[in-house]
């Protein structure tokens, strides 16, 4: 299996739905005249998850890389735009914030904009910090449009994503693989044979009995983790402890007359609720804790949040939280929801599938298996993996409610101490960490540190070098700026192509 | 509330402490922050044999974000411009050069060396230089500004300074003094501290006192402050063998060549920064080998000769004090790392300046960025130390030199398959990273397959019109002794 100078020649990924599709394209595009063979293996009678409908702007990127046309791909995956996620009920039940795709203020300020907003006052004084976000104000207007280069206008202070259908996006990306060679095998894997010596993988047996063999695996068999887990025992980190939903019920509903570009989770009792708007439905679910919250309870909870008719029977999901300790194996790589677990509140799932593709064509494997690759790769993704795991656990934790023991639980856990040492940087002195890599820029943990009430004890002295009043004035009418502009931009519906524009901006 | 600290005092001058008093000034004058520079001329700040400053690229980032005018500081510093650094010696065969800028072009994910490998080219004979308009500009003596135009290939140009450290100094002063900051002439010998334990006044060699909220220890190797009053440890980087550290500047005739170059010998290494009518050198040698008179002789028979201690504090800012320069770290010659520690110790305070009474949660953001910094610096001097091929005595005790975790983890990855893993908060990127390795002629057992992928005759005749073209356009470029004529308007 392990041989000096022997060049990998096939790639079997096992399972298809969004990571095993996005591998596919991904490794398909990159490992092109290579002479590489990519197969993948999926069995229609198992079904995806496919609960990543809303995603982050890196995969306007990955898309990119791939040579994919938008306007095709808004209209092939039934897309929304999406500016950022908003946030109700988080610290106190009536709360409400946006998590942007942006900035507050303008990027170049010397001073980040939330030292000034404390130093005038806050929201006491100036209003809440969302009316000094370009993104936000469009996201509540249901307008869009695409940011610029230029570094004088406001349109160039945020990004988007993409709220889609999963299912279709992995029916987009299956003709874009196959149409570039990758060999699709349906059926059921039934056995993974290993090599007595060396334990790397060698072959998979489908239920018909067909053995395919392979040089390297690609796991993307979901949750069970067919080939790293049942078969090589990478073994699992587990974090309920800090993320203690377990369970999920995801329901799809009609359309409502509105189009928001943007995803809601609302927290509940004993975890959130999501509403996703895409072109043709509204995607919803109900994370929860089954430690705090029985079933029956957690769907009527769904029921309740449904803004219109159901179109489908629930699908509910079970989970752990964490992540597996080897995403890399012998000759398996673990993507997705193979390699790990983490809820979808800041939507990271797909995000995560596509730093793996990334890493794993870094770090890309020859036959000579040198270790030094997979302990490269684990290494990276750990890093990515509790990085998301941290800002996750922050929504969590930086709570006041006490109205439910889910709630108390959460807001007196202990937490990472890379999560304590970044919360107590914000509240003594506002300072977000930032970090060349791993999701997550300071502007997006400023957002939420704020809209969950972590405020700074005290501000950058550096703000005080504007006079008050001409700061006052300056950021005054930056936020009148804002809003005018926000006003002139098209409707979302209209922006993205749809053919039939929402009721609203008929209206 | 609190506002900001009333009053920074830095004690010592020198380049690390007059580029922090400027940057400061900048920033922290106009907000009623009184600033002041205990100084006796004495310029110890980036440690006694740090005689010139030899750049990364970069630097001119670094002086926009600081307030200085390359232009002038090149003119005060007797400065020339740096296209890279030469190693000559410390393998088998002719010298390599690192070049700056852009070398070849990457194909998507495949990076330039990779398609060099991909060709079969060994490391020994690769030739990273001739691929590079910085590279064969400083192999030939030439220079020209990069083009801000991506579509020239003078935009593919970057380059760092050299620098006399004494010239330089000045000039940061003279910019620092202009801007308000005040000057005390004197010299910081020690501090008084309160019962909470933070400083409260510096003491000065004549028992003068003076009080302040923040004090900046830019006294160099002594640390009068943070080692002196703090009592913060130092971590040693000490290379087995190579014990003794000789620096001299003295006159050179020769025009100068826009490469700092390092050259390995029998009981040592000599880094060689070319100024303008000037040479800086530096010896590093074992004792065992060469003694202190005969290391002076090489440099010409006037130089200074101290321990080479390289290293770096443990948490440069402790309480309300805040360490620079060699206080903080002394970085290996061959990483070029001082002004970039310098600039970016600066700038990085400027972002967490700390109330009055505070530090704590500051001091900590500043400390983890300053591991990770001074960490790269001794992880690319780990490379060539580790890297080299030499036989005698010092040399064979020098590949001894404890490999840091996260530069394992670089040598296990080039060694594999040449690739370069991502880090945070290091003074080289990949390409440079990759660019070292290959000086220090590490060859991978293998390539990346995504290379694989190429058409090897398209990929060869690419890497060939690569190379014509950045030979013929660096044999136009003005040769850079006229462009320093020019630049220092005659004077030398």
């Amino acid at each position: 299996m392990s041989t000096p100078g022997r060049q990998i020649s096939k790639v079997l990924i096992v399972g298809g739905g969004t990571a095993g599709w996005m591998a596919a394209a991904a490794l398909s595009h990159s490992l092109k005249g290579t002479g590489i063979a990519i197969e993948l293996v999926e069995s229609e009678v198992i079904g995806t998850v496919g609960v990543g409908e809303s995603t982050l702007p890196h995969i306007r990127h990955f898309n990119q890389t791939l040579g994919i046309d938008e306007a095709g791909f808004l209209k092939d995956t039934k897309a929304t735009i999406k500016l950022g996620i908003e946030f109700h009920n988080w610290a106190r039940k009536g709360d409400r914030y946006i998590h942007p795709f942006g900035d507050y203020g303008h990027p170049d300020d010397t001073v980040s904009f939330h030292h000034h907003w404390q130093r005038l006052g806050g929201e006491a004084a100036m209003g809440p910090i969302d009316d000094y976000s370009l993104p936000i104000q469009m996201a509540r207007r249901e307008r869009f449009a695409r940011p610029t280069t230029d570094m004088g206008s406001l349109l160039s202070t945020f990004s988007y994503a993409y709220q889609f259908d999963a299912a279709l996006y992995a029916r987009f990306l299956r003709g874009f693989s196959e149409a570039r060679g990758v060999k699709r095998t349906e059926g059921r894997v039934v056995d993974v044979a290993l090599d007595g010596e060396t334990g790397f993988v060698t072959a998979i047996t489908l239920e018909s009995g067909e053995r395919i063999e392979g040089d390297l695996f690609v796991d993307c068999s979901g949750f069970r983790g067919l080939i790293i887990e049942q078969a090589l025992k990478a073994g699992y980190e587990d974090w309920s402890h800090w993320l203690p939903c377990d369970r999920a019920i995801a329901l799809p509903s009609a359309s409502t007359h509105e189009l928001p570009p943007f995803t809601r989770a609302t927290a509940q009792e004993a975890g959130w609720c999501w509403r996703i708007p895409l072109q043709h439905r509204v995607g919803n679910g109900h994370v929860y804790s089954s430690a705090f919250m029985d079933d029956a309870r957690a769907e009527d909870i769904l029921m309740d949040a449904l803004e219109n008719e159901a179109l489908a029977e629930p699908n509910r999901l079970r989970f752990l939280t964490g992540k597996r300790r080897q995403q890399w194996s012998k000759n398996c790589v673990a993507i997705g929801l193979a390699s790990g677990f983490l809820e979808p509140l800041e939507s990271t799932s797909i995000h995560l599938i596509q730093v793996a593709l990334g890493y794993l064509l870094d770090f890309f494997p020859t036959g000579a298996w040198d270790p030094a690759d997979a302990e490269e790769f684990n290494r990276s993704m750990s890093m990515e993996y509790e990085r998301v795991r941290d800002f996750l656990i922050l929504h969590y934790h930086a709570t006041e409610r006490d109205d439910t023991p889910f709630w108390d639980y959460c807001r007196t856990m202990d937490i990472p101490d890379s999560l304590t040492w970044k919360m107590e940087l914000f509240r003594e002195r506002g300072v977000p960490t930032s970090y060349e890599y791993g999701v997550f820029l300071p502007p997006s943990w400023i957002a939420v540190y704020i809209g969950q009430r972590i405020l700074p004890r005290r501000f950058d002295p550096l703000a005080h070098a504007i006079p008050e009043d001409a700061a006052r004035a300056r950021f005054t009418r930056m936020k009148t700026e804002i809003a005018a502009l926000a006003e002139t931009l098209p409707h979302h519906g209209v922006a993205i192509g749809m053919t039939r524009p929402p009721a609203s901006a008929a209206s | 509330m609190s506002g900001g600290p009333a009053h920074i005092l830095i004690a010592g001058g020198g380049v690390a402490g007059w580029m922090f008093a400027l940057a400061a000034a900048r920033t922290l004058l106009p907000l009623g922050t009184q600033i002041s520079v205990v100084d006796d001329g004495a310029d110890e700040s980036l440690g006694g044999h740090t005689l010139a400053l030899s750049t990364l690229p970069g630097v001119q980032d670094h002086h926009h974000a600081l307030g200085v005018d390359d232009i002038a500081a090149l003119r005060a510093a007797r400065g020339s411009f740096k296209l890279g650094e030469s190693y000559t010696g410390w393998t088998s065969g002719g010298a390599a050069i690192l070049p700056y800028g852009d070398t070849g072009a990457d194909l998507g994910p495949v990076r330039f060396h990779q398609q060099l490998l991909r060709l079969g080219t060994r490391v020994p004979d690769m030739d990273l230089a001739g691929f590079s308009l910085a590279g064969e500009a400083a192999r030939l003596g030439r220079f020209a500004p990069p083009s801000p135009d991506p579509a020239s290939i003078l935009s593919t140009l970057d380059f760092g300074l050299h620098l006399e450290a004494a010239g330089y100094a000045r000039h940061l002063r003279d910019a620092a003094l202009k801007a308000g900051v005040q000057t005390v002439e004197g010299r910081v010998v020690s501090a008084d501290r309160g019962a909470d334990g933070r400083l409260c006044a510096a003491v000065l060699a004549d028992n003068r006192k003076i009080s302040a909220d923040l004090f900046i220890d830019a006294t160099g190797e002594r640390a009068a402050l943070i080692s002196g009053v703090l009592g913060v440890a130092w971590e040693s980087w000490a290379v087995p063998g190579l014990d003794r550290i000789a620096s001299a500047i003295a006159d050179h005739s020769v025009p100068p060549a826009p490469l700092t170059r390092n050259e390995a010998l029998s009981g040592g290494w000599q880094r060689s920064v070319p100024l303008y009518g000037v040479m800086a050198s530096q010896l590093i040698f074992a004792s065992s080998e060469m003694d202190d008179a005969d290391a002076i002789t090489r440099l010409g028979g006037k130089a200074d000769v101290s321990a080479f201690n390289p290293g770096r504090r443990e948490t440069p800012w402790k309480v309300n004090c805040l360490a620079i320069g060699a206080a903080a770290c002394v970085p290996d010659p061959s990483a070029s790392a001082e002004h970039y520690l310098a600039a970016s110790a600066a700038l990085r305070f400027l972002k967490l300046v700390p109330h009055r009474d505070g530090g704590g949660v500051e001091a900590r953001e500043y400390n983890r960025v300053f591991a990770a910094e001074t960490g790269s610096a001794r992880d690319l001097a780990a490379l060539f130390y580790t890297a080299q091929t030499r036989t005698e005595t010092p040399w064979k005790a020098a590949r001894t030199l404890e490999r840091s975790a996260e530069f394992a983890r670089h040598r296990a990855l080039f060694d594999a398959r040449g690739r370069i893993p991502r880090s945070e908060d290091g003074l080289y990127d990949e390409a440079m990273w990759a660019a070292a390795f290959i000086a220090a002629r590490v060859q991978p057992r293998d390539h990346d397959p995504l290379a694989n992928g190429l058409n090897q005759t398209a990929l060869k005749q690419r890497c060939e019109h690569i190379r014509q073209l950045v030979a013929n356009t660096a044999q136009r470029l003005p040769a850079h002794g006229d462009m320093l004529a020019q630049l220092h308007g005659g004077r030398s």
